[in-house]
């Protein structure tokens, strides 16, 4: 270019002229060189399958053809700079369109990709030069390796040529961006769970429990006296719970009211103690458990109408995680005619133990 | 434009018009049609005159001693200037001329006659009047229809060129002079200034301790903070970010969008989903690793339920989710490039269906839940949180996210998390 000039000053000063008109036309414009009818492709969209930095992944570009110039060829060029075409292009670091496949494509249609002209960053599809169609056309491509870099601005600089191999002036042009990677963690803790709850009534979930007293009455031998209490537990413990009763059978000083050993009907005048986990008919006590938890009495205690009471039995469990269940426990009282006069009484403590 | 001469023809015989002036309508090169026009001004001679009937301008390249005030001759010692040209010129307007009170117009002469011939850089106009003109006469006279110089003549550079357009004055139709002098004028070449507004998309997601949608958040490229901590859960308890989290992570998630995309944009996201052998839920708060459905040992309670559909949450029923509290226009407020207010209903990146907490009113996290709730999806499909339509450009907008969890009771004890991916579609 310097030779050109020099060699034309010493001949001709219009042609020095005119190539200072040239340069100065060409610095006015700070756009790609276009053809005279050369527009703005419309409507323009890139959308990624997956946006993780690095991922290889699918490419959905969507713009609108506004003129009906030849194409021949369309060229995507990857840049982390600038969408604008005359200015240099940085290419994004890790990004690779070489092994790109069309999958898709409607509108303007017929392209396959052009192997030879394309790079690392610049993508180029190619198809016989004929005019363009005025119509929203969509690309799909496959094999897209994306940028390194995290929350990175990838823009991507849209061009339509006649040429077929994305040569020469540009026809239609545009700019299109996509950020990579904008990903946010959301965490949490859950700790160990096991929630034990008893009163005299409980809710399902033990949000409330109250009462912590059963009085039994005067104790009879022509009828059995009962009672209840209520307790609820669940657990996320992956082996679940098991829930024992701890305490005595009834007493008053030294007199006690035998408490039954295994699983017995209430026969009045004979001196019982036991609970059971279930609704009782004689007498009529208790309920049988309720909600959505896996636990259950066990077996002894999970007998309609048949009593037991032994220190430290397991009463209940869950080999689980599970739910609440809500139990009801009931007392059954029983004596004989030689049963001294007195008042009677025991504490009963529900003790539940998890393995985490 | 309008330039004064500065080299006067000396003619001995005649007074010199002063304060000459040409206003061109437009000074580019080539410039023509009905719209060009060129108005001369000036001043008559200090000593009364007699008649004044004939006007002859001359136009050259050059203005020093070129013009023919007594010749006929229009390239006597004068280059026309290239381009120019009379050829169509109409006489539009004059002022200053007597009589003025039933004025008698100049009209341009065609033919011309005595010191007066019509060429392309010669105008002759006449007129017949008997007025005798007085002394010191400020005189205008317009004529329109001129096509200016290019600029490919000698005189011209790149950049313009300049001419000279002697004007004379005759009692009669060109004969008997009067006065002279001459004007400038110039054409020049005209400077297209041309930019490139280039596609802007700045978008980022982070963390924030604004809760509410007016304190500035920051840009969209000031994101900070990559963890949102929900903190320890507890069947008996809503779980918020800002209330149970640990700190620094006790803070809401944000999404901050600029672009200049004048044919919308939306703002989406999408559950990462885990690696896990199982058939589902991936994209839950979840224990990583481990299988909630399917696959080898599934445990379902190693996933915190996804809200799949809107809604509030109860405490000890398993749900996880996140809702919008509002779009922080704090930024762009300070920016002042548009209107922006949630509660006004004017932010451009408008919350979507699903994933409002509560109808253009901003909502704290438990505010939230007490309207509209919360929303996951856990599929990994993208799902729209907000669009800000056609036209609405978008400036540092900041969608304020807002988290909860609840946990059954059967939920696994151990670190639950989950990964998402925000993404911002622009159409430009």
């Amino acid at each position: 270019m310097r030779n050109f000039i020099k060699s034309r000053l010493g001949t001709s000063p219009i042609y020095f002229l005119a190539v200072l008109i040239f340069i100065g036309l060409w610095l006015l414009n700070l756009n790609t060189p276009r053809t005279a009818s050369a527009l703005e492709l419309q409507n323009r969209s890139v959308q990624l399958d997956n946006y993780t930095p690095g991922a290889v992944t699918n490419y959905h570009f969507q713009f609108f053809v506004p003129s009906t110039n030849n194409i021949g060829s369309i060229v995507y060029e990857f840049c982390t700079n600038s969408a604008i075409f005359a200015e240099s292009c940085t290419a994004p670091a890790g990004l690779d369109v070489t092994a790109a496949n069309i999958t898709g494509q409607t509108g303007n249609t017929g392209f396959s990709i052009d192997n030879a002209d394309t790079t690392v960053n610049q993508l180029v599809i190619t198809r016989p030069s004929f005019a363009g169609s005025i119509i929203t056309t969509t690309y799909d491509f496959s094999g897209i390796t994306d940028s390194l870099t995290a929350g990175q601005t990838i823009f991507v600089r849209v061009s339509t040529h006649a040429s077929i191999d994305g040569s020469g002036a540009t026809n239609d042009s545009g700019g299109v961006a996509y950020v990579t990677g904008a990903s946010l963690n959301v965490a949490a803790q859950v700790p160990p769970f096991l929630r034990l709850c008893v009163g005299l009534t409980v809710a399902p979930d033990c949000s409330t429990a109250s009462g912590d007293s059963l009085d039994l009455g005067d104790l009879s031998t022509n009828h059995a006296s009962a009672g209840q209490s209520q307790f609820a537990t669940g657990t996320n413990a992956v082996s679940g719970y098991v829930i024992y009763a701890l305490g005595t059978t009834m007493t008053s000083g030294n007199d006690v009211i035998p408490a039954l050993t295994t699983p017995t009907p209430s026969f009045p005048g004979n001196d019982q103690f036991g609970i059971n986990l279930r609704a009782n008919s004689n007498p009529a006590s208790g309920q049988d458990p309720s909600g959505a938890g896996t636990g259950s009495p066990t077996p002894d205690y999970d007998i309609n109408d048949q009593f037991v009471f032994n220190n430290g039995d397991t009463i209940a469990s869950s080999s689980l995680p599970t739910d609440y269940n809500r139990m009801t426990v009931s007392y059954l009282v029983n004596i004989n005619h030689a049963q001294n006069i007195g008042i009677y009484s025991t504490t009963i403590t529900y003790v539940a133990t998890v393995t985490f | 434009m309008w330039l004064v001469p500065f080299v006067v023809p000396n003619i001995t015989d005649a007074q010199q018009l002063t304060l000459r002036s040409l206003t061109m309508s437009s000074g580019v090169p080539s410039n023509s049609g009905v719209n060009n026009t060129y108005t001369f001004g000036f001043t008559t001679g200090s000593s009364a005159t007699g008649t004044l009937q004939g006007m002859k301008f001359v136009a050259c390249q050059t203005a020093v001693q070129t013009y023919g005030f007594a010749s006929s001759a229009s390239t006597t010692g004068c280059v026309a200037p290239t381009g120019l040209t009379f050829a169509s010129a109409v006489w539009v307007s004059q002022t200053g001329i007597l009589p003025t009170g039933s004025p008698v117009n100049f009209a341009v002469d065609g033919t011309g006659g005595g010191f007066c011939t019509p060429a392309a850089n010669v105008l002759c106009a006449k007129r017949s009047s008997a007025t005798t003109q007085t002394a010191s006469l400020a005189i205008t006279i317009k004529f329109s229809t001129i096509t200016n110089p290019s600029l490919a003549g000698g005189n011209c550079s790149a950049n313009g060129c300049s001419f000279y357009i002697g004007i004379y004055t005759y009692q009669t139709s060109y004969a008997t002079p009067i006065d002279s002098g001459t004007v400038a004028g110039a054409v020049v070449q005209t400077l297209q200034v041309t930019a490139v507004v280039a596609e802007i998309l700045q978008f980022c997601v982070g963390s924030t301790s604004v809760d509410d949608a007016t304190t500035a958040v920051g840009n969209a490229s000031s994101c900070s903070g990559t963890t949102v901590d929900l903190g320890t859960l507890n069947p008996t308890a809503i779980n918020y970010p800002i209330t149970n989290g640990t700190s620094p992570n006790n803070v809401n998630g944000a999404a901050i969008l600029r672009t200049n995309a004048i044919n919308g944009s939306s703002v989406s996201y999408d559950s990462i989903q885990d690696t896990d052998s199982g058939s589902g839920q991936h994209g839950d708060l979840k224990i990583q690793g481990i299988n909630c459905v399917g696959g080898a040992s599934p445990n379902p309670n190693a996933c915190i339920t996804s809200k799949a559909s809107q809604g509030v949450f109860t405490a000890g029923t398993s749900d996880f989710g996140m809702t919008i509290g509002g779009t922080n226009c704090g930024t762009e407020t300070a920016g002042g490039y548009y209107t922006c207010s949630y509660s006004g209903g004017s932010e451009h990146l408008v919350p979507q269906t699903g994933y409002i907490g509560w109808a253009s009113n901003y909502c704290g996290e438990a505010t939230c839940n007490a309207h509209n709730g919360f929303k996951w999806d856990d599929t990994g499909t993208s799902d729209t949180l907000a669009v800000a339509a056609s036209n609405n450009v978008v400036a540092d907008e900041a969608l304020i996210l807002q988290f909860a969890a609840t946990p059954s009771i059967t939920n696994t004890f151990g670190p639950y998390s989950v990964k998402v991916d925000f993404t911002a579609l622009p159409t430009f």
